[in-house]
């Protein structure tokens, strides 16, 4: 099973940036990956123990930034993601999700093209009657770099039962290593993407849904998604995956239909992982794993320009307002407040006030403070004042 | 996707409305609520839009709660919330009356659907919003103006909001926060049309299919609808000299303070608890403390009266889920992001500070 899996650098949660003048300083920040997009991985990873096949990560943003932050992941979970691609392109910038998802959707298609590819190759030597010699060295040539399983070629010792071997062997002619070989190409194109639930950063949850949705309308056929996905299998014999969504105060069980796309709830925990069928799903491994992150750029996925960024974005995001700090903020114990309102008043030849009941007043002179304090009118901000304010 | 659309011809706001068992959810009142301001601005309808069976009194409650039209589709196949089908259904819709805005609760179930409707509409989609408010807009970049927009106001990495804008496309989608609005007061005399649509496609097969359909049990926290919260951070783990404590002390105290607040001012109070606390795993919270106590970003965002933090610490995430009118933060570290956003600050340890609290609490006459 061909599963895909969707991540995002984002920024770390770095207390220490964040305080600066309260404003975000991402160029400053440390980008990890993105919290809710592990689940995706527990899953993609159960998923390929469940079937064998292969994991892709794809990811878009700067390729220098990630690359750091993803190459980890060829060693997260049991196994690791055996394949990871960055899609970096300046001209993504600015993208919303319609055009984020967009753009990660041909990527998608691409990461499948990759796989689907090389049976296309062979299935056309077969056709054109090439010598067998030829359709071997093809095939191992594909098989050693990671994009032919090992049913359909192997040097492993098992790899007698493959299909370029049994070829090979006079076992089978070459229309029916076409047909298998059709066959098992088919089984590639029900792939599975999955995806966190959402992004710590962007917090819209909408690019998982709104990549299905893409690769639904450019392929004419409806791809399926589920969202806040707390478990899950596979059934390797339909090609379906089941799904358990909750929606608000029910529980949904699903019967979904491969390829679909999949977003994972932070609830979510990977089943025992025990292979339905272990020399089946051995059958459905690659010999190995790409040894680094490899970049696409947009034109490597075939996307239109006018797609990309803010021309292909529908919505803007306008200027963040700062809300964040109350117009007070009261330390108890330590601040000094208004215990009743004082008219404006005269001090050393400055006018003060006039102040409200329970306006700080911290910032006065140290003699307006103490000859105030003389009065009753301004006293330490005690815990009886702080339990009248929030209840009263 | 952004072919010209002439956008005088989308008229009305839509709302699509959600169910809690034989009435609208508590949730659907706000969002009526939400839907009548930016309606009234514009001078058009405010339409409900609801989906399912067995839907009885339904449309009629969303009259009463400000809707001038209620479109219905009711079919017995819409009662285990297909999502595809949904989907095809209201973009069927959209397609062909041209409503000016959508809007959804931002549930789990508004998160499932919107964003492919508005990808199936061609349209853009502003998530979590907590207000609109309708202004003409003028953006420098595309150097046009565009009259009476609907902006859609999102709280942005904690202590930010960011106006969001779909200028160019129609409907604007959008999905409301709960808890960012007032219902209506319920008028029951108050007359609107309800038009019932069959299904576009009957007997159409989707590529995902609902086996089972169960009533969850009720959760033991309620966060989201609470009027007090307690929150409980990483700081319950040690006291004031650094040495580690029993934080099922610190959430006994919490629940003290709780059962307090409750009886002596009827509000209703939960604990929370920060993602690190969750993610803890302690031993001795096994069973209080949960997934489901999860608060900010990652877990559940609360709209609460008050918020009390204790030991927490304020992580960006944390505040960007925290929406309290007033805000308490207790924590021994002066430079902790809580206090960034907190009214009321006490720069201390929670084990010496939560008892004086609670008797202070204790002494005070009670409310009303």
């Amino acid at each position: 099973m061909l599963v895909i899996t969707l991540v995002k650098g984002v920024p770390g949660r770095t207390a220490k940036v964040l305080r600066k003048d309260n404003v975000l300083q991402r160029q400053e920040m440390e980008m990890v990956l993105n919290p809710n997009d592990f689940k995706a991985l527990e899953a993609s990873d159960f998923l390929r123990r469940r079937a064998g096949g292969k994991i892709v990560a794809l990811t878009m943003g700067p390729d220098t930034r990630l690359k750091p932050v993803l190459t980890p992941l060829f060693n997260e979970g049991a196994t690791g993601v055996d394949e990871i691609f960055i899609l970096s392109d300046p001209r993504c910038a600015g993208s919303d999700t319609a055009a984020t998802s967009y753009t990660v959707s041909l990527a998608v298609t691409r990461a499948v093209e990759r796989h689907t590819g090389p049976f296309d190759e062979l299935i056309t030597l077969l056709k054109v009657r090439a010598d067998t010699a030829s359709v071997v060295s093809k095939a191992k040539e594909l098989w050693d770099a990671n994009l032919l399983p090992n049913k359909v070629y192997s040097d492993l010792p098992s790899g007698s039962e493959s299909i370029v071997k049994r070829l090979a062997a006079g076992a089978i002619t070459s229309d029916v290593a076409a047909q298998l070989l059709a066959k098992e190409k088919e089984a590639i194109l029900k792939y599975v993407v999955i995806a966190g639930i959402r992004t710590s950063d962007g917090e819209t949850g909408s690019v998982g849904p709104q990549v299905a949705e893409a690769i639904g309308q450019r392929t004419g056929r409806e791809f399926p998604h589920a969202t806040y996905v707390e478990d899950l299998d596979v059934d390797i014999a339909n090609m379906r995956i089941y799904a358990d969504r909750r929606i608000g105060k029910h529980l949904q069980y699903l019967e979904i239909d491969c390829p679909c796309l999949l977003t994972m709830a932070p609830e979510y925990r990977a089943r025992r992982a025990n292979a339905i069928d272990p020399l089946h799903a051995a059958d459905n491994n690659y010999k190995g794993k790409l040894p680094e992150p490899l970049k696409w750029t947009a034109d490597d996925v075939h996307a239109d320009p006018a797609r990309l960024g803010f021309p292909g974005s529908t919505v803007i995001v306008g200027p963040a307002i700062l809300i964040g700090k109350p117009a007070t903020q009261k330390l108890v114990e330590q601040s000094t407040v208004f215990l009743r309102r004082v008219e404006k008043l005269d001090w050393e030849g400055k006018e003060f006030g006039p102040f409200e009941k329970g306006e700080l007043a911290d910032s006065l002179p140290q003699s307006l403070k103490d000859e105030l304090a003389k009065r009753g009118s301004i006293a330490r901000f005690s815990l009886e004042m702080l339990a009248e304010e929030l209840f009263a | 996707m952004s072919q010209a659309i002439n956008l005088a011809d989308y008229k009305d706001v839509w709302v699509f409305l959600e169910r809690e068992g034989n009435h609208l959810s508590n949730d659907s009142l706000e969002l009526l609520a939400s839907g009548r301001k930016v309606a009234d601005k514009v001078e058009e309808n405010l339409v409900g839009v609801i989906l399912g069976w067995e839907l009885d009194g339904i449309p009629q409650e969303a009259v009463e709660f400000g809707a001038d039209k209620v479109i219905v589709v009711e079919d017995h196949t819409l009662a285990t919330f297909p999502s595809l089908a949904i989907i095809d259904t209201i973009s069927t819709l959209i397609l062909a009356r041209k409503p000016y805005a959508m809007i959804f609760l931002a549930t789990e179930f508004g998160r499932e659907i919107a964003p492919r409707l508005a990808s199936r509409v061609g349209t853009g989609l502003a998530t979590d919003n907590v207000d609109f408010v309708v202004e003409d807009y003028f953006n420098p970049k595309l150097n046009q103006s565009f009259h009476n927009i609907m902006i859609q106001v999102r709280p942005d990495f904690g202590s930010r909001v960011a106006k969001i804008y779909t200028p160019r496309h129609r409907p604007q989608l959008a999905t409301l926060k709960p808890g960012s609005f007032e219902p209506l007061r319920r008028d029951t005399g108050r007359k609107g049309e309800i038009e019932r649509v069959p299904l576009p496609h009957p007997g159409k097969e989707y590529p995902a299919r609902v086996r089972e359909f169960v009533e969850l049990p009720k959760p033991k926290v309620d966060l989201e609808h609470a009027q007090v919260v307690i929150g409980l951070g990483m700081g319950v783990l040690k006291g004031k000299d650094g040495l580690p404590k029993n934080p099922v002390e610190a959430y006994r105290l919490a629940k003290r303070l709780k059962d307090l607040i409750e009886k002596k001012w009827g509000l209703k109070t939960e604990i929370g608890a920060s993602r690190a606390l969750v993610m803890a795993d302690v031993k001795s919270l096994e069973g209080v403390i949960s997934r489901e106590n999860e608060l900010g970003q990652t877990g559940v965002q609360i709209n609460p009266e008050l918020y009390i933090a204790l030991g927490v610490s304020g992580s960006a995430p944390h505040r960007a889920g925290i929406r309290a009118k007033k805000i308490l933060a207790v924590n021994p570290d002066p430079g902790a992001g809580i206090f960034l956003v907190a009214q009321y600050s006490v720069v201390g340890d929670l084990y010496e500070f939560l008892p004086r609290m609670i008797a202070t609490l204790e002494a005070l006459p009670d409310g009303d």
